[in-house]
């Protein structure tokens, strides 16, 4: 583990000689919290009541919200890298190295997560003393170790979903192209622009046991104290079913892929 | 037990054939058209604990695929194996940590940070202990004397400095089979002997197993004991470097300049015409008659405008040895 660590240190290190993408990256990735919550209010002005779904005002700024911080914790990043180091032949030096490559680039983009996750809290500490009043703050103590634990395994789950998409440039050459698409559907089902209790009553149950629902609808439900502790654990099994289940696709894919790697360039 | 033994070794890469167009490309969508390139054909051989071998041969000849088969790279698509007494393609992590694979146009290590901070990661990766971690690192900068750079940005190095960098990260870790794709490629004259001279002096003192691709003979005569000649995938010679020497210093190329057009087949009779074009004529000659035949055309006022004299490229030394008919 400390060879990972050390990675992201290195990584670290190179990140902070560019400092303006990382100022501009932290604006460009609040602009969508910004509008979807913009949008949200125009909602909520049009419909006068200051209920919808039963979620009040103050329900839905604080879904959002925290929703954006712990969806820096989905790793997209180790399926996109994973299919550009197939494309162009670089998957050829890693292969060789005395690591399992997967457990390389999990660390990788968890560091990577854990930094991008304080660069969006200390903006979110910045920018929320305007926003306060659109707040909740009902966090119990149940509900917070849940939820830590439920960001754990989705972080995890993420990883596992991105690599086995990623995975497919071992057999398509335009892999990212239709991992773009993937991304969408995926944003959607987890509900990052709609909580997912606003979709049709029977497929929600379904949806929370999808695992997109632990990357942040799961989360922010359990921050704003809306699901049952029992349900809330139940959940939780679930998921842990999954990564158990995305495990072993994990390793039945790159089993059958790396037989079909051509090894492009050198 | 030799170290590698390679049977019947083959590669030929799938290649989809693009075609042109919408409506081709719809159909191509449903039925791809694939077709097949041998890249390395039926190779067999055997390499001893502390040999060094140079794998050479043109461009596209599958010295690259080979190495990848030998490091486990890529699979095989027909033949067997076994490097060290393993399968490559296996990856299994012991057999990992005795091998290193350089790859002269691929860095390994982090530009915008110095060499000695990708050698620690390194260090933790093969899990080098801290001592002889230490003893490799000054020893390795001391023979390659990049000792006062191991603390500057890679970025600020010259090519040749970083491929010295390059070395160090592979050799670190004391690897017993080091594979060299084109070490010296693109180097000064000065980078590729003081690396010629690492590898030959590395490998005394460690009995370190070497194999270097290149597509120069320069680069293999002065560092290799024996030498494996590929062609078009196919295994032409594999001998002692001093029968390929030999071949290859016999002859040598001489090029003339005109300066008006000439009939190129006055000169036949010199030795071997291998290119006429824009008043240039080269042609393979011996090499004690340099002297009398240049003698001779200066003699004749011939409206020689230059001449020199080359090694002899390699395709024409492959030629020669298929000629004789020494396919082993
Ligand atoms: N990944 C690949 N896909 C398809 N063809 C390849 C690939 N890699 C190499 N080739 C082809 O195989 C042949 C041998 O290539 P290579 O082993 O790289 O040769 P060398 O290293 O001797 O120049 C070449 O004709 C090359 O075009
Ligand atoms: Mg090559």
């Amino acid at each position: 583990m400390q060879k990972y660590l050390y990675s992201f240190k290195l990584y670290l290190l190179t990140s902070f000689q560019y400092r303006f993408d990382t100022v501009l990256g932290l604006v460009m990735s609040n602009i969508s919290i910004f509008i979807t919550i913009v949008f949200w209010l125009l909602v909520y002005r049009s419909n006068g009541t200051g209920v919808v779904n039963g979620y009040k005002i103050a329900d839905m700024v604080t879904f959002f919200v925290v929703s954006s911080l712990f969806r820096t914790f989905i790793l997209i990043g180790s399926g996109f890298e994973i299919s550009g180091m197939i494309k162009n032949g670089e998957l050829s030096k890693v292969i060789i190295k005395p690591y399992s490559i997967n457990m390389f680039l999990f660390w990788k983009y968890l560091s990577n997560a854990f930094y991008e996750f304080s660069k969006q809290f200390l903006f979110m500490l910045l920018v929320i003393p305007f926003f306060a009043r659109y707040l909740t703050w009902d966090l119990t103590v149940h509900s917070a170790i849940l939820l830590v634990i439920c960001l754990a395994i989705g972080t995890v789950i993420s990883h596992l979903i991105w690599m086995l998409l990623g995975m497919m440039a071992f057999w398509l050459e335009q892999a990212q192209a239709v991992m773009w698409s993937f991304a969408v559907i995926l944003n959607f089902l987890s509900g990052m622009f709609i909580p997912l209790d606003f979709f049709p009553r029977w497929s929600v149950k379904a949806l929370e046991m999808m695992p997109f629902a632990a990357f942040s609808y799961i989360p922010a439900k359990l921050y704003m104290n809306q699901l049952p502790f029992i349900k809330g654990a139940n959940l939780l099994l679930v998921y842990l079913i999954w990564v158990f289940v995305l495990m072993i696709l994990n390793m039945i894919v790159w089993r059958a892929g790396i037989k079909k790697y051509s090894a492009i360039g050198g | 037990m030799s170290i590698i033994n390679a049977y019947n070794l083959s590669k030929s890469y799938r290649i989809h054939e693009k075609q042109e167009g919408v409506k081709n490309t719809i159909k191509d969508f449903f039925n791809r058209k694939y077709t097949y390139k041998d890249a390395v054909i039926n190779l067999n051989m055997t390499i001893e604990k502390g040999e060094i071998i140079g794998l050479l041969g043109e461009n596209g000849a599958g010295k690259t695929t080979t190495l990848k088969m030998l490091s486990g790279i890529l699979y095989p698509t027909y033949g067997k194996v076994i490097v060290l007494n393993y399968t490559p393609t296996q990856r299994k992590k012991e057999f990992l940590k005795k091998i290193a694979f350089v790859m002269g146009n691929k860095s390994e290590i982090n530009w915008d940070l110095p060499a000695v901070d990708t050698f620690r990661y390194q260090k933790l990766v093969y899990q080098v202990p801290n001592e002889l971690y230490n003893k490799n690192i000054n020893l390795l900068a001391e023979m390659l004397n990049v000792k006062h750079l191991l603390n500057i940005q890679l970025r600020r190095l010259s090519l040749g400095e970083r491929m010295k960098m390059e070395l160090i990260n592979s050799f670190l870790y004391s690897p017993e089979i080091v594979f060299l794709d084109e070490p010296t490629i693109g180097l000064d004259l000065n980078s590729q002997i003081a690396i010629r001279k690492f590898l030959r002096q590395y490998r005394e003192e460690r009995k370190t197993t070497i194999i270097i691709t290149s597509h120069y003979m320069d680069d293999i005569e002065e560092t290799c004991d024996r030498v494996i000649l590929l062609s078009k995938g196919r295994k032409i010679f594999d001998g002692s470097i001093s029968e390929v020497s030999r071949l290859y210093s016999t002859n040598k190329v001489l090029q003339l300049v005109f300066d008006k057009a000439v009939n190129p087949l006055e000169f036949a009779k010199y030795g071997e015409i291998i290119e006429f074009k824009d008043n240039t004529l080269k042609l393979i000659i011996r090499k004690e008659q340099y002297k009398s035949i240049v003698t001779e055309l200066i003699g004749q006022n011939r409206n020689i405008t230059d001449i020199s004299i080359t090694n002899v490229p390699f395709k024409n030394i492959v030629n020669q040895i298929m000629a004789e008919g020494r396919i082993s």
